[in-house]
Protein backbone atom coordinates (compact mmCIF):
# COMPACT_ATOMS: atom_id res chain seq x y z
CA UNK A 1 0.00 0.00 0.00
CA UNK A 2 1.24 3.41 -0.86
CA UNK A 3 1.08 6.28 1.18
CA UNK A 4 2.66 9.49 -0.21
CA UNK A 5 5.13 10.52 -3.11
CA UNK A 6 7.31 13.65 -2.92
CA UNK A 7 9.38 15.11 -5.45
CA UNK A 8 12.38 17.56 -4.14
CA UNK A 9 14.19 19.26 -6.45
CA UNK A 10 18.15 20.18 -5.90
CA UNK A 11 16.89 23.04 -3.59
CA UNK A 12 15.01 21.42 -1.35
CA UNK A 13 12.10 22.50 -2.55
CA UNK A 14 9.27 20.10 -2.93
CA UNK A 15 7.99 20.43 -6.25
CA UNK A 16 5.64 17.67 -6.64
CA UNK A 17 3.45 15.98 -3.41
CA UNK A 18 0.72 13.29 -3.73
CA UNK A 19 -1.25 11.55 -1.04
CA UNK A 20 -3.40 8.33 -1.88
CA UNK A 21 -3.95 6.11 1.75
CA UNK A 22 -2.60 8.58 4.14
CA UNK A 23 -4.32 8.12 7.63
CA UNK A 24 -2.86 11.19 9.36
CA UNK A 25 -3.50 14.63 8.64
CA UNK A 26 -0.45 16.97 8.36
CA UNK A 27 -0.95 19.97 10.67
CA UNK A 28 1.56 21.60 8.11
CA UNK A 29 2.49 20.33 4.79
CA UNK A 30 5.01 22.79 3.94
CA UNK A 31 6.92 21.91 7.45
CA UNK A 32 6.57 18.06 7.09
CA UNK A 33 8.38 18.73 3.78
CA UNK A 34 10.79 20.36 5.06
CA UNK A 35 11.38 18.13 8.10
CA UNK A 36 11.41 15.06 5.43
CA UNK A 37 14.09 16.87 3.51
CA UNK A 38 16.26 17.78 6.80
CA UNK A 39 16.23 14.58 7.50
CA UNK A 40 17.67 13.00 4.15
CA UNK A 41 20.23 15.59 4.25
CA UNK A 42 21.55 13.94 7.80
CA UNK A 43 20.30 10.73 7.17
CA UNK A 44 22.66 10.58 3.77
CA UNK A 45 25.69 12.34 5.79
CA UNK A 46 25.09 9.48 8.77
CA UNK A 47 25.35 6.85 5.89
CA UNK A 48 28.41 7.69 4.19
CA UNK A 49 30.29 7.85 7.81
CA UNK A 50 29.07 4.77 9.19
CA UNK A 51 29.73 2.60 6.10
CA UNK A 52 32.22 0.49 6.42
CA UNK A 53 33.50 0.53 2.95
CA UNK A 54 33.41 3.62 0.92
CA UNK A 55 29.70 4.20 -0.83
CA UNK A 56 27.94 6.20 -3.51
CA UNK A 57 26.81 9.22 -1.80
CA UNK A 58 23.49 9.92 -3.91
CA UNK A 59 22.76 5.75 -5.03
CA UNK A 60 24.15 4.09 -1.81
CA UNK A 61 20.99 4.73 0.08
CA UNK A 62 17.96 2.68 -0.48
CA UNK A 63 15.56 2.54 2.04
CA UNK A 64 14.52 2.37 5.81
CA UNK A 65 11.95 1.41 7.73
CA UNK A 66 9.61 1.82 10.94
CA UNK A 67 7.06 -0.31 12.35
CA UNK A 68 4.44 1.40 9.89
CA UNK A 69 6.02 2.64 7.14
CA UNK A 70 8.89 2.08 4.69
CA UNK A 71 10.65 5.25 2.65
CA UNK A 72 11.64 4.51 -0.66
CA UNK A 73 14.64 6.78 -2.14
CA UNK A 74 15.90 6.82 -5.88
CA UNK A 75 18.34 10.09 -6.00
CA UNK A 76 19.40 11.10 -9.83
CA UNK A 77 22.33 12.48 -11.03
CA UNK A 78 21.01 15.95 -11.43
CA UNK A 79 20.11 15.83 -7.66
CA UNK A 80 16.40 15.49 -7.94
CA UNK A 81 14.83 13.50 -5.20
CA UNK A 82 12.21 10.92 -5.83
CA UNK A 83 10.89 9.55 -2.20
CA UNK A 84 7.41 6.88 -1.58
CA UNK A 85 6.53 6.13 1.64
CA UNK A 86 4.78 2.93 1.58
CA UNK A 87 3.61 -0.18 4.25
CA UNK A 88 6.64 -1.45 5.76
CA UNK A 89 5.96 -5.10 3.67
CA UNK A 90 6.36 -3.49 0.11
CA UNK A 91 9.51 -4.64 -1.77
CA UNK A 92 12.24 -2.71 -3.03
CA UNK A 93 10.00 0.16 -4.96
CA UNK A 94 13.25 2.24 -6.64
CA UNK A 95 13.08 0.99 -9.80
CA UNK A 96 9.36 2.52 -10.46
CA UNK A 97 10.62 5.56 -9.01
CA UNK A 98 13.61 5.34 -11.73
CA UNK A 99 10.61 4.69 -14.38
CA UNK A 100 8.65 7.41 -12.99
CA UNK A 101 12.22 9.89 -13.68
CA UNK A 102 12.91 8.45 -16.99
CA UNK A 103 9.52 7.82 -18.81
CA UNK A 104 7.44 10.31 -16.87
CA UNK A 105 9.93 12.84 -15.32
CA UNK A 106 11.83 13.50 -18.55
CA UNK A 107 8.88 13.31 -20.86
CA UNK A 108 6.84 15.29 -19.10
CA UNK A 109 8.26 17.94 -17.13
CA UNK A 110 12.06 18.62 -18.23
CA UNK A 111 10.44 18.72 -22.09
CA UNK A 112 7.61 20.73 -21.57
CA UNK A 113 8.64 23.98 -22.39
CA UNK A 114 6.06 25.70 -20.16
CA UNK A 115 7.71 24.27 -17.29
CA UNK A 116 9.60 26.41 -15.52
CA UNK A 117 12.76 25.07 -13.59
CA UNK A 118 12.21 25.35 -9.78
CA UNK A 119 8.87 25.68 -9.65
CA UNK A 120 6.21 23.25 -8.90
CA UNK A 121 4.87 20.94 -11.49
CA UNK A 122 1.14 21.14 -11.93
CA UNK A 123 0.37 19.44 -15.63
CA UNK A 124 -2.14 16.76 -16.30
CA UNK A 125 -0.06 15.49 -18.82
CA UNK A 126 2.56 14.22 -15.73
CA UNK A 127 -0.09 13.57 -12.85
CA UNK A 128 -2.65 11.69 -14.71
CA UNK A 129 0.36 8.87 -15.93
CA UNK A 130 1.67 8.87 -12.51
CA UNK A 131 -2.20 7.56 -10.90
CA UNK A 132 -2.07 4.58 -12.56
CA UNK A 133 1.80 3.31 -12.29
CA UNK A 134 0.56 2.73 -8.52
CA UNK A 135 -3.19 1.65 -9.11
CA UNK A 136 -1.52 -1.24 -10.03
CA UNK A 137 0.43 -1.46 -6.86
CA UNK A 138 -2.15 -0.91 -4.25
CA UNK B 1 30.07 -10.11 8.28
CA UNK B 2 29.15 -7.79 11.31
CA UNK B 3 31.13 -4.72 11.31
CA UNK B 4 30.20 -2.63 14.24
CA UNK B 5 27.90 -2.11 17.25
CA UNK B 6 26.33 0.85 19.08
CA UNK B 7 24.31 1.72 22.12
CA UNK B 8 22.39 4.50 22.97
CA UNK B 9 21.12 5.45 26.29
CA UNK B 10 17.87 7.15 26.22
CA UNK B 11 19.21 10.51 25.90
CA UNK B 12 21.01 9.40 22.93
CA UNK B 13 24.56 9.42 24.77
CA UNK B 14 26.73 6.68 23.23
CA UNK B 15 27.33 4.20 26.45
CA UNK B 16 28.91 1.60 24.16
CA UNK B 17 30.42 0.56 20.45
CA UNK B 18 32.87 -1.85 18.94
CA UNK B 19 34.04 -2.51 15.72
CA UNK B 20 34.17 -6.22 14.60
CA UNK B 21 35.90 -5.65 11.16
CA UNK B 22 38.66 -4.63 9.06
CA UNK B 23 36.92 -0.87 9.09
CA UNK B 24 38.33 2.24 9.35
CA UNK B 25 38.43 3.46 13.05
CA UNK B 26 37.43 7.24 13.69
CA UNK B 27 38.36 8.93 16.85
CA UNK B 28 36.49 8.69 19.89
CA UNK B 29 34.39 11.90 19.32
CA UNK B 30 32.73 10.65 15.31
CA UNK B 31 31.23 7.85 17.20
CA UNK B 32 29.35 9.94 19.82
CA UNK B 33 28.41 12.01 17.14
CA UNK B 34 27.10 9.50 14.94
CA UNK B 35 25.53 8.07 17.98
CA UNK B 36 23.44 10.81 18.46
CA UNK B 37 22.75 11.88 14.56
CA UNK B 38 21.03 8.41 14.89
CA UNK B 39 19.38 8.93 17.60
CA UNK B 40 17.63 12.17 16.62
CA UNK B 41 16.84 10.32 13.31
CA UNK B 42 15.37 7.75 14.62
CA UNK B 43 12.70 10.18 16.53
CA UNK B 44 12.49 12.18 13.21
CA UNK B 45 11.29 9.02 11.28
CA UNK B 46 9.01 7.91 14.08
CA UNK B 47 7.37 11.90 13.72
CA UNK B 48 6.75 11.82 9.65
CA UNK B 49 4.86 8.65 9.83
CA UNK B 50 1.51 9.02 7.18
CA UNK B 51 0.01 6.31 10.02
CA UNK B 52 -2.14 7.80 12.83
CA UNK B 53 -1.52 6.58 15.55
CA UNK B 54 2.60 5.52 17.12
CA UNK B 55 5.28 4.56 14.83
CA UNK B 56 8.69 2.68 16.34
CA UNK B 57 12.10 5.03 14.94
CA UNK B 58 14.08 2.97 12.31
CA UNK B 59 14.31 -0.33 12.18
CA UNK B 60 16.68 -1.33 9.25
CA UNK B 61 18.36 1.10 6.80
CA UNK B 62 19.27 -0.47 3.54
CA UNK B 63 22.58 0.55 1.70
CA UNK B 64 24.68 -0.88 -1.27
CA UNK B 65 27.34 -1.64 1.26
CA UNK B 66 25.72 -1.95 4.65
CA UNK B 67 22.71 -2.93 6.37
CA UNK B 68 21.68 -1.08 9.58
CA UNK B 69 19.33 -2.96 12.11
CA UNK B 70 18.01 -1.47 15.27
CA UNK B 71 16.44 -2.56 18.08
CA UNK B 72 15.05 -0.21 21.08
CA UNK B 73 14.17 -1.31 23.98
CA UNK B 74 10.81 -0.36 26.42
CA UNK B 75 13.05 1.42 28.54
CA UNK B 76 14.74 3.43 25.64
CA UNK B 77 18.05 2.08 25.01
CA UNK B 78 19.04 1.81 21.01
CA UNK B 79 21.03 -0.96 20.02
CA UNK B 80 22.26 -0.73 16.61
CA UNK B 81 24.10 -3.19 14.66
CA UNK B 82 26.16 -2.54 10.98
CA UNK B 83 26.14 -5.43 8.69
CA UNK B 84 26.72 -6.79 5.25
CA UNK B 85 23.69 -6.20 3.27
CA UNK B 86 22.67 -9.34 2.85
CA UNK B 87 23.34 -10.67 6.99
CA UNK B 88 20.21 -12.84 7.91
CA UNK B 89 19.08 -12.88 11.22
CA UNK B 90 19.67 -10.15 12.21
CA UNK B 91 17.08 -9.03 14.90
CA UNK B 92 17.66 -12.25 16.63
CA UNK B 93 21.40 -10.93 17.26
CA UNK B 94 20.07 -7.96 18.59
CA UNK B 95 17.70 -9.79 21.42
CA UNK B 96 20.72 -11.83 21.87
CA UNK B 97 23.43 -8.77 22.58
CA UNK B 98 20.04 -7.55 24.73
CA UNK B 99 19.64 -10.41 26.72
CA UNK B 100 24.06 -9.86 27.15
CA UNK B 101 23.35 -6.98 28.78
CA UNK B 102 20.57 -7.22 30.92
CA UNK B 103 23.02 -10.49 32.37
CA UNK B 104 26.23 -8.83 32.73
CA UNK B 105 25.66 -5.08 32.83
CA UNK B 106 22.74 -4.72 34.33
CA UNK B 107 23.54 -7.31 37.41
CA UNK B 108 26.94 -6.14 37.94
CA UNK B 109 27.01 -4.04 40.67
CA UNK B 110 30.06 -1.81 39.60
CA UNK B 111 28.18 -0.69 36.49
CA UNK B 112 26.25 2.85 37.05
CA UNK B 113 22.97 2.87 34.82
CA UNK B 114 22.79 4.90 32.23
CA UNK B 115 26.93 5.29 32.14
CA UNK B 116 29.55 4.04 29.35
CA UNK B 117 29.49 0.42 29.86
CA UNK B 118 33.14 -1.19 30.92
CA UNK B 119 32.40 -5.01 31.77
CA UNK B 120 35.33 -7.53 30.86
CA UNK B 121 32.41 -9.99 30.97
CA UNK B 122 30.02 -8.38 28.70
CA UNK B 123 33.21 -7.87 25.77
CA UNK B 124 33.64 -11.58 26.02
CA UNK B 125 30.65 -12.83 25.89
CA UNK B 126 29.74 -10.27 23.13
CA UNK B 127 32.63 -11.77 21.03
CA UNK B 128 31.76 -15.18 21.95
CA UNK B 129 28.36 -14.45 20.16
CA UNK B 130 28.85 -12.66 17.27
CA UNK B 131 31.55 -15.15 16.55
CA UNK B 132 29.14 -17.25 16.65
CA UNK B 133 27.21 -16.19 14.33
CA UNK B 134 29.41 -14.73 11.59
CA UNK B 135 31.11 -18.63 11.08
CA UNK C 1 -13.19 -32.80 58.66
CA UNK C 2 -11.00 -33.78 61.64
CA UNK C 3 -7.50 -33.95 60.78
CA UNK C 4 -5.60 -34.84 64.07
CA UNK C 5 -3.21 -31.43 64.97
CA UNK C 6 0.73 -32.51 65.00
CA UNK C 7 3.04 -30.68 66.39
CA UNK C 8 5.40 -28.46 64.69
CA UNK C 9 8.08 -29.98 66.69
CA UNK C 10 7.06 -33.10 66.03
CA UNK C 11 7.08 -33.20 62.27
CA UNK C 12 10.25 -33.99 60.04
CA UNK C 13 12.06 -31.40 59.57
CA UNK C 14 11.60 -29.98 55.93
CA UNK C 15 14.01 -30.62 53.62
CA UNK C 16 13.20 -27.04 52.30
CA UNK C 17 13.07 -25.72 48.74
CA UNK C 18 16.51 -25.44 47.62
CA UNK C 19 16.82 -23.06 44.82
CA UNK C 20 16.06 -19.45 44.17
CA UNK C 21 16.11 -17.69 40.31
CA UNK C 22 19.55 -16.59 39.72
CA UNK C 23 18.78 -13.32 38.75
CA UNK C 24 17.05 -12.57 41.89
CA UNK C 25 20.05 -13.35 43.80
CA UNK C 26 21.99 -11.63 41.61
CA UNK C 27 20.04 -8.39 41.61
CA UNK C 28 19.81 -8.64 45.12
CA UNK C 29 23.60 -9.43 45.89
CA UNK C 30 24.30 -6.24 43.56
CA UNK C 31 22.05 -4.10 45.48
CA UNK C 32 24.20 -5.58 48.73
CA UNK C 33 27.31 -4.56 47.31
CA UNK C 34 26.16 -0.93 46.36
CA UNK C 35 24.87 -0.52 49.73
CA UNK C 36 28.52 -1.80 50.99
CA UNK C 37 30.15 0.66 48.56
CA UNK C 38 27.76 3.61 50.03
CA UNK C 39 28.76 2.87 53.42
CA UNK C 40 32.82 2.99 53.09
CA UNK C 41 35.70 5.56 52.73
CA UNK C 42 38.93 3.17 50.84
CA UNK C 43 38.36 0.06 48.43
CA UNK C 44 39.79 -2.52 50.62
CA UNK C 45 37.40 -2.06 53.44
CA UNK C 46 34.70 -3.37 50.97
CA UNK C 47 35.71 -6.60 50.83
CA UNK C 48 35.43 -6.62 55.02
CA UNK C 49 31.93 -4.72 54.97
CA UNK C 50 30.94 -7.82 52.96
CA UNK C 51 32.57 -10.67 54.97
CA UNK C 52 30.72 -9.01 57.86
CA UNK C 53 27.56 -10.02 56.04
CA UNK C 54 28.26 -13.27 55.60
CA UNK C 55 29.65 -13.83 58.97
CA UNK C 56 26.16 -13.36 60.51
CA UNK C 57 24.53 -15.98 58.29
CA UNK C 58 27.40 -18.61 59.42
CA UNK C 59 26.27 -19.91 62.78
CA UNK C 60 22.31 -19.94 61.13
CA UNK C 61 23.47 -22.09 58.74
CA UNK C 62 25.45 -24.59 60.60
CA UNK C 63 22.81 -25.13 63.53
CA UNK C 64 20.34 -25.50 60.13
CA UNK C 65 22.53 -28.18 58.03
CA UNK C 66 23.29 -29.96 61.55
CA UNK C 67 19.80 -30.87 61.87
CA UNK C 68 18.89 -31.19 58.49
CA UNK C 69 22.22 -33.28 57.29
CA UNK C 70 23.84 -34.41 60.31
CA UNK C 71 21.30 -35.92 62.72
CA UNK C 72 22.19 -32.52 65.25
CA UNK C 73 25.90 -34.00 65.08
CA UNK C 74 28.66 -31.59 64.90
CA UNK C 75 32.07 -32.35 63.91
CA UNK C 76 35.01 -32.38 66.14
CA UNK C 77 37.54 -33.58 63.32
CA UNK C 78 39.59 -30.60 61.48
CA UNK C 79 38.97 -32.53 57.95
CA UNK C 80 35.73 -33.37 58.97
CA UNK C 81 34.41 -29.68 59.24
CA UNK C 82 37.11 -28.87 55.63
CA UNK C 83 34.87 -31.41 53.51
CA UNK C 84 32.03 -30.61 55.33
CA UNK C 85 32.18 -27.52 53.88
CA UNK C 86 33.00 -28.51 50.63
CA UNK C 87 30.35 -30.76 49.96
CA UNK C 88 27.02 -29.82 52.56
CA UNK C 89 27.61 -26.37 53.44
CA UNK C 90 28.52 -25.82 49.07
CA UNK C 91 25.61 -28.12 48.25
CA UNK C 92 23.08 -25.75 50.31
CA UNK C 93 24.68 -22.41 49.08
CA UNK C 94 25.19 -23.25 45.27
CA UNK C 95 23.53 -26.65 44.63
CA UNK C 96 27.20 -28.65 43.62
CA UNK C 97 30.48 -29.70 45.39
CA UNK C 98 33.44 -27.06 45.43
CA UNK C 99 36.13 -27.82 42.32
CA UNK C 100 38.67 -28.74 44.94
CA UNK C 101 40.05 -28.95 48.83
CA UNK C 102 43.84 -28.65 48.97
CA UNK C 103 46.23 -28.39 51.80
CA UNK C 104 48.31 -25.38 51.53
CA UNK C 105 51.87 -26.92 50.73
CA UNK C 106 53.27 -23.59 52.03
CA UNK C 107 51.92 -23.06 55.24
CA UNK C 108 50.38 -26.13 57.88
CA UNK C 109 48.24 -23.82 58.89
CA UNK C 110 45.98 -23.12 55.58
CA UNK C 111 43.71 -25.01 53.51
CA UNK C 112 42.30 -24.14 49.96
CA UNK C 113 39.01 -24.63 48.69
CA UNK C 114 38.36 -23.54 44.63
CA UNK C 115 35.78 -22.76 42.54
CA UNK C 116 36.06 -22.21 38.95
CA UNK C 117 32.96 -20.69 38.37
CA UNK C 118 31.47 -18.71 41.62
CA UNK C 119 28.05 -17.98 41.48
CA UNK C 120 28.00 -14.88 42.91
CA UNK C 121 30.34 -13.93 40.64
CA UNK C 122 28.83 -14.52 37.57
CA UNK C 123 27.43 -11.53 36.19
CA UNK C 124 30.17 -9.32 38.04
CA UNK C 125 33.02 -7.54 36.15
CA UNK C 126 35.50 -5.90 38.46
CA UNK C 127 36.77 -1.86 37.50
CA UNK C 128 40.36 -1.74 36.56
CA UNK C 129 40.98 -0.10 40.00
CA UNK C 130 39.62 -2.73 42.30
CA UNK C 131 41.53 -5.38 40.35
CA UNK C 132 42.33 -7.57 43.11
CA UNK C 133 39.14 -7.28 44.79
CA UNK C 134 36.55 -10.68 44.76
CA UNK C 135 32.90 -10.41 46.06
CA UNK C 136 32.82 -13.82 47.00
CA UNK C 137 34.55 -12.64 50.59
CA UNK C 138 31.03 -12.34 50.95
CA UNK C 139 31.06 -16.06 50.84
CA UNK C 140 34.31 -16.00 52.49
CA UNK C 141 32.12 -14.38 55.29
CA UNK C 142 30.00 -17.36 55.67
CA UNK C 143 32.37 -20.15 55.88
CA UNK C 144 34.43 -17.52 58.66
CA UNK C 145 31.08 -17.84 60.54
CA UNK C 146 30.35 -21.59 60.05
CA UNK C 147 34.12 -22.24 61.41
CA UNK C 148 34.27 -19.85 64.32
CA UNK C 149 30.50 -21.26 65.64
CA UNK C 150 32.18 -24.62 65.27
CA UNK C 151 35.02 -23.76 67.31
CA UNK C 152 37.63 -23.60 64.59
CA UNK C 153 38.15 -20.28 64.70
CA UNK C 154 40.01 -19.05 62.18
CA UNK C 155 40.91 -16.57 59.31
CA UNK C 156 38.85 -16.95 55.53
CA UNK C 157 39.53 -14.25 52.66
CA UNK C 158 38.51 -14.66 48.86
CA UNK C 159 41.24 -14.09 45.97
CA UNK C 160 41.66 -13.95 42.63
CA UNK C 161 43.73 -17.10 40.97
CA UNK C 162 44.99 -16.86 37.32
CA UNK C 163 44.42 -20.60 35.64
CA UNK C 164 46.50 -20.72 32.42
CA UNK C 165 44.41 -20.93 29.69
CA UNK C 166 41.20 -19.08 30.91
CA UNK C 167 40.19 -15.94 30.58
CA UNK C 168 39.03 -14.87 33.72
CA UNK C 169 40.27 -16.12 37.44
CA UNK C 170 39.17 -18.92 39.32
CA UNK C 171 38.06 -17.98 42.94
CA UNK C 172 39.58 -19.20 45.66
CA UNK C 173 39.00 -19.21 49.55
CA UNK C 174 41.33 -19.39 51.84
CA UNK C 175 40.98 -20.69 55.32
CA UNK C 176 44.18 -19.75 58.23
CA UNK C 177 43.33 -21.66 61.26
CA UNK C 178 44.27 -19.97 64.48
CA UNK C 179 47.08 -21.77 66.06
CA UNK C 180 45.19 -23.51 68.84
CA UNK C 181 42.98 -25.24 66.61
CA UNK C 182 46.21 -27.10 64.44
CA UNK C 183 47.96 -27.96 67.44
CA UNK C 184 44.67 -29.77 69.38
CA UNK C 185 44.47 -31.47 65.91
CA UNK C 186 47.99 -32.89 66.02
Amino acid sequence: MIYNIYIFNKDGLCVYYEEWNKRKQSVNLAEDQKLLFGMLYSLKAFISTSSPKPIDPKTGFHCFKTSTYKLHYYETLSCIKFIILTDPNTPDLREDLKKIYSSIFVEYVVKNPIYQLKSTIKFYAFVNPIKPNFKQKT
Amino acid sequence: MIYSLYILNKAGTLIYQNDYGPTEKLSHNSYIRLGSTFHSLHAIASNLSPVSGSSSGIELIETDTFKLQCFQTHTGIKFYIIADPNHPGLEEILHGIYELYTDYVLKNPFYEIEMQIRCDLFDYKLSRLLKLTTD
Amino acid sequence: MNRPQTNIVDRPVSKGKAEVNISSFAFLFSEMIQYCQDRIKAGHELEKKLSDMGYSIGPRLLELLCVREKNSKRETKLLGILSFIHTTVWKSLFGKTADSLEKSTEAEDEYMISDNNMVVNKFISLPKHLGSLNCAAFVAGIIEGILCSAEFPARVTAHNVTVEGKKFPKTVILIKFNPEVIERNI
